[in-house]
């Protein structure tokens, strides 16, 4: 189906070799990449750093021009400024103009697509709602946090309702909210038919959104290929069923092993299959109990599903990189971690011990008359003294102090008295998808004003 | 009034090119636009203009607090020298200053989204230098409404005397035109002719090493017009001018201007001398003036307007008399009018007004070359290296004609020989690119009361808006084009 459609964008052995000042080689980070993605794919572009994705990107984006190879977005070059009018760019980080609030931001941005002062008020009122920052339009963006300047950068790459989105560690910076909106978004894009390159150390992510991937290692393409298909374990069956009774789980592993109906020693040492008439242990004599009850057609548990597991993309990432690094692959990046130098010391956990030493003397009313009697100072290490520990180590035989009396729980909006309070009184904030309905309704691409 | 309106007509059709520029860019290069208006919001928000404002301001007060001469006219003359002074050079600072913007897009990367966005490079780079452009065009307008402002207040002040009065008038809060006399160079060029004749005849270049006969007719000839400026006592010497197209009319005046040394000079160190205007045989009035004048300084002596004859040229005789004898004693000595400006002919051609916006619109027009030099080598090079090659081409364009006069008065040696000859080859290397700005410095203009001329103008604009800016703004956007703007990181 994916082959069916149209290449948004190729690269033939693309190879971008960084030069120094005497116009010597210094960095090869990207070398004979070969890309291809097509129209309405969610694509990841995976590797550890110094890895070449970043380098990769800006060529795609004609921010950095190729040592050799060739690239084609839309059919045409990167420079093509008609290929950048449908072209949406969140760079890993946000890059904003910090005398600039939110809405001048965007208003700047929707300016060079040529966008009328209707379109560009009504999408950015949109786009501000959508990332939730509308009541900090006016803000300058130099005041934001780094989650609400991710924000902002997703709006103006967004801005343009481009066909191709791509995105450098979007949720880098991000709230486990804004990280799932951003997720939201991205497949909601997907879905409607939006290209998206995607780059992310945040493998959960890409594994979540992503159709297709590609994990390059020193500026080569390592693995590449559907998401799923790329983390099945083809070595491994797996069987999903509703839950079995132990015996039922000894059958089956039997007819697994080859012996249906067999009957597994219960004996640790031996273990080993026996048939299903046996009461004893064929090999050790251990007594192998009564026969287990036929499962009644009723009573048998449905299997769901017999399949192959899947790799969580993270293991099969290390394990590409680990085999990259085995096979002497040159990176620009860092290599693998080694230990820890000697000269890093252990600290002795004397604070703790003292902290906790008055924690419990604190209790205690005997040593609360006594308080110079609590842990001697930091310079001469001790643990919690014996009293205290046989205090707490000893049978509840005395009264216990009572538990705290429980919180009654909040009848009605919690009273605001700082930040925190605040953030949990608010509704849990979603991405508005009315927005990109909207972006994505716009009947045709010459009403966006665009001069391509 | 009248005068100012008409005066000002020259400038509607700068207004309007300057108005129809922009609603073209505004429509047909919208997003040239977009840049100009973010530069313009960056250099508003950031308080760079703010700062130099603050500067300026400071500047014209410490500039009105000049005495100059003690006089009225003497004190706007200093002011206006001053003051136009700090505008050009603080501007050119702010413009230089405010190309940093470029190069800090690229290192704060905000470049990164920029580039993604259709943006062609030359129309950013053209936003940028039509934002800084818009700055100094409303930076110049402030302060040119300041200086005028401050001007007017100042000559509202009581003159010292009538003189003050009369100076502050015709010569300081006008605008008038200039004409030099003409120097008889075929007569000098004969006279030359025949003394190099003589003196072969009589052998004097005879057993000279490496004679130069071109040498020595430059010589000869700078002898015989030096000669002619000498005006022996009991003697007189005929000025004379052309294309003095002043208004033949009575009641106005037309001004002659001289500066005079002497051989040998009067107890008193007073010139006394009689000037005579017109030449009745082509139909004009006569007039004489009798004077009194300070040695080695400028004076002004009026004559009317009708001894100019109706082609324009006008006849002064000076008469190396004293025409006060025998009340006031008699000094034999020799009068001598050294250089163009010994003596010049003023007439009336416009208003202080229209003087003061030209010299401006001349200021604005290096601003625009110098902001067009600032982007291309920001687009070159990082900012402090990019800002001290800017200032480098100011300083050499703002002092070249200096240098040559520098260079010219080195003593031979072999070291400095070999320093002048690598300097001098490095300088007319770099001078083929770079104007001279002295050229293009109406400030003593203004100050003078002398015309800024609208052909002044459209020359700066010429070369330093349409050559200049453009040939710059040609090579940085070219520069820019094949420059990867995204920092090395891989």
């Amino acid at each position: 189906m994916a082959s069916e459609r149209i290449p948004i964008i190729q690269t033939a052995g693309l190879t971008k070799v960084f030069k120094d000042f005497w116009r010597r080689d210094r960095v090869v980070a990207v070398q004979d990449l070969n890309l291809e993605i097509r129209q309405g794919e969610v694509f990841g572009l995976l590797g550890p750093n110094g890895s070449g994705k970043s380098t990769t990107i800006k060529m795609l984006l004609g921010l950095l021009y190729p040592t050799r190879g060739r690239i084609s977005i839309f059919g045409k070059a990167p420079t093509d400024v008609a290929v950048k009018s449908r072209i949406g760019f969140l760079p890993e980080d946000s890059y904003l103009y910090r005398f600039l609030d939110a809405r001048e931001t965007l208003d700047y941005y929707a300016r060079l697509f040529r966008q009328s002062g209707l379109m560009r008020t009504e999408r950015i009122e949109r786009l501000l709602e959508m990332v939730g920052l509308t009541h900090e339009a006016r803000r300058r963006v130099g005041e934001y946090s780094k989650g609400m300047a991710r924000r902002i950068g997703l709006a103006q790459a967004l801005i343009n309702d481009p066909e191709l989105l791509i995105l450098d560690e979007p949720t880098a910076g991000l709230d486990p909210i804004g990280t799932r909106q951003i997720k939201d978004v991205i497949r909601d894009l997907g879905a409607r038919g939006k290209t998206i390159l995607l780059s992310s150390h945040l493998l959960a992510d890409v594994e979540d959104v992503c159709d297709r991937l590609t994990i390059l290692y020193g500026g080569q393409e390592r693995a590449a290929g559907r998401t799923r298909e790329l983390l099945r374990q083809n070595e491994l069956t797996q069987i999903t069923a509703e839950r079995m009774s132990p015996e039922l789980v000894e059958q089956v592993r039997g007819v697994i092993e080859g012996q249906a109906g067999s009957r597994r020693c219960p004996n640790e040492k031996c273990g080993r299959p026996n048939p299903p008439d046996a009461r004893f242990c064929t090999h050790c004599g251990q007594a192998l109990g009564p026969a287990p009850a036929e499962p009644t057609p009723a009573s048998s548990p449905r299997v769901v599903e017999v399949c192959e597991p899947t790799d969580r993309l993270e293991a099969f990432f290390l394990r590409i990189v680990a085999e990259a690094q085995a096979a002497n692959i040159k990176t620009s990046g860092a290599r693998a971690a080694g230990k820890l130098p000697d000269f890093l010391s252990t600290v002795q956990p004397s604070g703790e011990g003292m902290i906790e030493s008055l924690v419990s003397a604190a209790r205690l009313p005997k040593q609360r008359a006594k308080p110079q009697e609590v842990a001697p100072p930091v310079a001469e290490p001790t643990g919690p003294s014996e009293e205290v520990i046989a205090q707490l180590t000893a049978p509840k035989q005395t009264k216990p102090e009572p538990p705290p009396a429980p919180t009654p729980p909040p009848a009605g909006p919690a009273p605001a008295s700082g930040p925190e309070r605040e953030e949990r009184s608010r509704p849990p904030v979603e991405a508005d998808r009315s927005v990109i309905d909207n972006l994505l309704k716009q009947p045709d691409r010459s009403s966006d004003g665009t001069d391509q | 009034m009248g005068l100012i309106s008409k005066e000002l007509v020259w400038f509607v059709p700068f207004v309007l090119a300057g108005a129809a520029g922009l609603v073209a860019v505004r429509f047909l290069l919208p997003r040239v636009w977009a840049v100009a208006r973010h530069t313009l919001a960056e250099a508003l928000r950031l308080k760079i203009a703010v700062f130099f404002i603050v500067l300026m301001v400071l500047g014209f007060v410490a500039a009105t607090t000049t005495e100059g001469d003690g006089t009225v006219s003497g004190r706007i003359q200093s002011f206006l020298v001053y003051s136009t002074t700090l505008v050009g050079l603080l501007l050119a600072l702010l413009s230089i200053f405010l190309s940093r913007s470029v190069s800090e897009e690229l290192v704060g990367r905000q470049m990164l989204v920029l580039m993604t966005k259709p943006l062609p490079r030359w129309q950013y780079l053209t936003g940028k230098w039509l934002g800084v452009t818009l700055l100094n065009t409303l930076l110049l307008a402030l302060t040119g409404t300041g200086i005028y402002l401050t001007v007017r207040v100042m000559a509202a002040q009581p003159p010292l005397n009538e003189y003050d009065a009369a100076r502050l008038e015709h010569e300081v809060m006008t605008a008038r035109h200039v004409v030099p006399f003409e120097l008889p160079r075929d007569v000098f060029r004969r006279e030359t002719d025949l003394l190099f004749k003589r003196n072969m005849e009589e052998g004097r270049y005879d057993g000279i090493d490496g004679f130069d006969p071109r040498a020595e007719r430059d010589r000869l000839y700078k002898y015989v017009e030096g000669r002619w400026r000498n005006v022996p006592f009991g003697q007189y010497r005929d000025f004379r001018f052309s294309n003095v197209l002043c208004e033949r009319d009575p009641e106005t005046f037309i001004q002659v201007r001289y500066k005079a040394q002497a051989n040998t000079f009067p107890p008193d160190e007073v010139l006394r001398t009689r000037w005579i205007a017109g030449d009745p045989s082509r139909g004009t009035r006569l007039q004489t003036q009798d004077r009194r004048d300070v040695r080695g300084r400028f004076h002004t002596v009026p004559f009317s307007a009708d001894t100019v004859a109706p082609d324009g040229t006008l006849n002064v005789r000076v008469v190396n008399v004293n025409p006060f004898y025998p009340e006031e004693p008699q000094f034999d000595y020799i009068l001598h009018f050294e250089g163009l400006r010994g003596v010049e002919v003023f007439f009336r051609v416009g208003t202080f007004e229209g003087n003061l916006l030209r010299a401006l619109l001349i200021v604005h027009c290096k601003l625009m070359f110098l902001t067009a030099v600032a982007l291309l080598f920001v687009t070159v090079f990082s900012f402090p290296v990019a800002c001290l090659c800017s200032v480098t081409i100011y300083v050499l364009a703002a002092v070249r004609g200096y240098l040559k006069d520098a260079l010219g008065f080195l003593e031979e040696g072999s070291v400095v020989t070999v320093f002048k000859t690598v300097f001098t080859g490095v300088l007319k290397v770099l001078y083929l690119v770079i104007p001279d700005f002295a050229a293009y410095n109406p400030t003593e203009t203004l100050a003078d009361g002398r015309n800024v001329t609208l052909a002044w103008l459209l020359l700066a604009v010429l070369y330093l808006v349409i050559i200049g800016t453009s040939a710059a703004m040609l090579i940085a956007c070219l520069l820019f084009h094949r420059r990867e703007v995204s920092e090395v990181s891989v």
